[in-house]
């Protein structure tokens, strides 16, 4: 069996650091690939550039990744540029998973799209708090707290699906006026 | 309780940190120190993983891949202390490792079995508080299962 490889985007590091999951994320994947537009955007924020730094030192299976056609990344910027948005750091996510047979973990709905069109297999970070409670690694009522917290802070999420998750197993879904939020 | 795992190289690390996350979900504090203590050749422990060592009620070692200077230091630590410890090792790397642990568990895929009877012989021959000796068997378990059933690259 293949070891499992992710590469993952500035929103989905953002959101599990935020939680203390990243180390969990060696549950789901032996080697978690960081590419340097990804780096590059958590650098330049100063809340997450210490902990970048922390995360790379302490964890192993979390690389970085440099090795990628930049050809075909600058070129898919072009396409996204016409959209008014530049962000490299879900482009290196596509094309470096292309290249190595990874997973992609993205939230971006414009980085989903080109990792299917690239026929990367792609979640979020829905999929990942989701897979860390069917693996019994959190807990029902934490992980709705770890929505709550991910509402909070504004994180882009599918909240729907969210609740309907929530629902299924057990929890009351997150509301703008009642409950937690 | 507190458990210390040291494990032998940076490839290893995964393997300790799942442990973590297992180990937390029962109810345990695992403290896994940081990738970067496998890459130096300090010759002293760091402040961090000496105070860990001394807090650690249990002590698991888990080298599938090498022992780093670092891990030979905790281990070490932990036998001078002593601490109640469990040292599990692949077959590749036990030749290596048996001057140094004459209690290593090698942990042969084809009989796993033997694995788990030598955790269970090693705990009846040290000293330790039951349930000490018990969390050593749970993860000592579970780190065989790991090291067993982990993707290879």
């Amino acid at each position: 069996m293949p070891s499992p490889t992710c590469t993952i985007d500035a929103s989905s590091v953002i959101a599990l650091d935020h939680l203390d999951l990243l180390p969990q994320l060696s549950f789901l994947f032996s080697r978690v690939l960081l590419p340097k537009a990804v780096r590059t955007e958590l650098f330049k924020r100063r809340t997450t550039k210490d902990r970048l730094r922390a995360v790379l030192d302490s964890y192993a299976f979390v690389e970085r990744c440099d090795d990628y056609d930049k050809g075909a990344v600058d070129i898919l910027l072009i396409e996204r540029a016409t959209q008014g948005v530049e962000d490299r750091g879900e482009v290196e996510a596509v094309v470096q998973a292309a290249k190595v047979g990874a997973m992609v973990v993205v939230d971006d709905p414009w980085g989903r799209e080109l990792a299917a069109r690239f026929d990367c297999d792609y979640h979020g970070t829905f999929w990942v708090l989701k897979r860390f409670f069917e693996l019994g690694l959190t807990p029902s009522a934490t992980t709705r707290n770890h929505f709550v917290q991910l509402f909070r802070r504004g994180t882009r999420m599918p909240w729907p699906a969210v609740n309907e998750f929530l629902v299924a197993i057990g929890e009351p879904p997150l509301t703008e006026t009642g409950g937690a939020l | 309780m507190n458990v210390f795992i040291s494990y032998g190289s940076a490839a290893d690390q995964v393997t300790a940190l799942r442990l973590q996350a297992l180990g937390a979900v029962n109810g345990l504090t695992v403290y896994v120190p940081p990738a970067h203590t496998r890459q130096s050749q300090a010759v002293l422990l760091d402040s961090e993983t000496a105070k860990k060592l001394s807090e650690a009620d249990v002590i698991l070692g888990v080298l599938g891949a090498g022992l780093s200077e670092a891990c030979r230091q905790e281990l070490n630590t932990s036998q001078a202390i002593p601490k109640p410890t469990i040292v599990m090792a692949d077959p590749l790397v036990a030749p290596q490792l048996q001057p140094y642990f004459p209690n290593l568990i090698v942990i042969d895929p084809a009989n796993p079995d033997r694995a788990e009877f030598g955790i269970v012989q090693h705990l009846r021959n040290i000293d330790g508080a039951q349930k000490a000796k018990k969390a050593l068997i749970a993860l000592g378990t579970l780190a065989l299962g790991l090291l067993i059933f982990a993707p290879q690259d």
